[in-house]
């Protein structure tokens, strides 16, 4: 069977991917500048552990802003050193800007830039059209609800703290904090009608290991702020 | 004489741009190190155009925990599937824009 390679058409097996190239996520170039101004806030006001802390996050999106896409018979499949690996199906996939753009996923995916935008384009196009496989559409409605559990959690709590008159102390507020954003990302990833896995984990740890990862990013950077 | 003058004078033509170059490097510094950035007159650094207190810009987006915890947090969720159907990446551009604002009005307006 022919199969695209690298950009060029050339015999395969089933198993290795018919095409493989590297992407960027454009849109985490925002969060990234986000965090470097706070880096610069940081260095500003010679906070050392702002410094090590911020730098250390804008490193992980920085990491996280690459993936590796391999398009095999009737599934593709992103590759990502911190948030692990999802499998998707062709007709998860959209192209934007002219196949510059390769939206998959929806809500749970995410716009990626491949470098070689042309093969990929072609390739998927290709792929797309010998294997489409049934989908159920995800609903867009509960993941809403994790998303926000962390900042209406801590609202309700501290508006109760407020009213009866009880002083949080910081450290069980930043905990706080971090338990919850943990618990928030933990359910919403495992919740996800996705398959992913992080490493050789499976989804449940993975989930765990992705909200672990965020409850302790919050966790480190209120206790920094607040103190 | 006339031999040693003009050997004087060929010294200081050849030295002199040299030190012509380090009395303006050091008029230079000095201008640097006065508080209204100029020796009143032609040099120093343009005028800032407004009234921004840039200590303050740069730390008012350390200023609120929780409000930052907020922006973390949508932040990395718009890292776990980053795209703009992800509604964390649209929470974060509204943390974006309204710190930006913020700290603005509050550090060069008010």
């Amino acid at each position: 069977m022919l199969l695209l390679v690298g950009g060029s058409l050339e015999e395969g097996d089933k198993e290795s991917p018919r095409f493989k190239t590297i992407g960027v996520y454009p849109i985490l170039l925002l969060p990234l500048l986000f965090f470097f101004t706070l880096f610069a806030a940081s260095v500003y006001i010679r906070h050392g552990i702002g410094v090590l802390v911020f730098g250390l996050f804008a490193l992980t999106l920085s990491l996280g802003s690459i993936a590796r896409i391999e398009v095999f018979n009737d599934t593709f499949v992103i590759k990502r050193i911190l948030f692990g690996t999802s499998y998707w199906s062709f007709n998860e996939v959209k192209f934007k800007a002219d196949g510059r753009v390769l939206a998959y996923g929806g809500m749970y995916g995410g716009w990626i830039a491949p470098f070689k935008w042309k093969e990929c384009f072609e390739a998927i196009k290709i792929f797309k059209s010998e294997a489409m496989l049934p989908h159920k559409t995800p609903s867009r409605a509960i993941p809403y609800i994790y998303l926000l559990l962390p900042s209406v959690t801590l609202w309700l709590i501290g508006s109760l703290a407020r009213y009866s008159g009880l002083v949080i102390p910081t450290l069980s507020w930043t905990f706080l904090w971090g338990a919850i954003t943990a618990l928030s990302i933990t359910t919403y990833t495992y919740k996800a009608p996705i398959k992913f896995k992080v490493a050789n984990m499976g989804k449940g740890l993975s989930s765990v290991l992705v909200g672990a990862i965020g409850g302790l990013i919050v966790f480190a950077l209120v206790l920094l702020v607040s103190h | 004489m006339r031999e040693e003058a003009k050997g004087l004078s060929k010294l200081v033509e050849k030295t002199l741009p040299e030190y012509n170059h380090e009395i303006l490097r050091s008029s230079a510094v000095v201008r640097d190190m006065l508080p209204d950035g100029g020796g009143g007159g032609g040099g120093g650094p343009p005028p800032q155009p407004s009234g921004c207190n840039w200590a303050c810009l740069m730390s008012c987006v350390l200023q609120s925990p929780d409000t930052l915890a907020n922006c973390i947090y949508a932040a990395y969720v718009c890292g776990i599937a980053p795209g703009p159907e992800n509604p964390a990446c649209w929470a974060l551009v509204v943390c974006v824009i309204a710190y930006g604002i913020l700290c603005v009005l509050i550090c060069c307006y008010w």
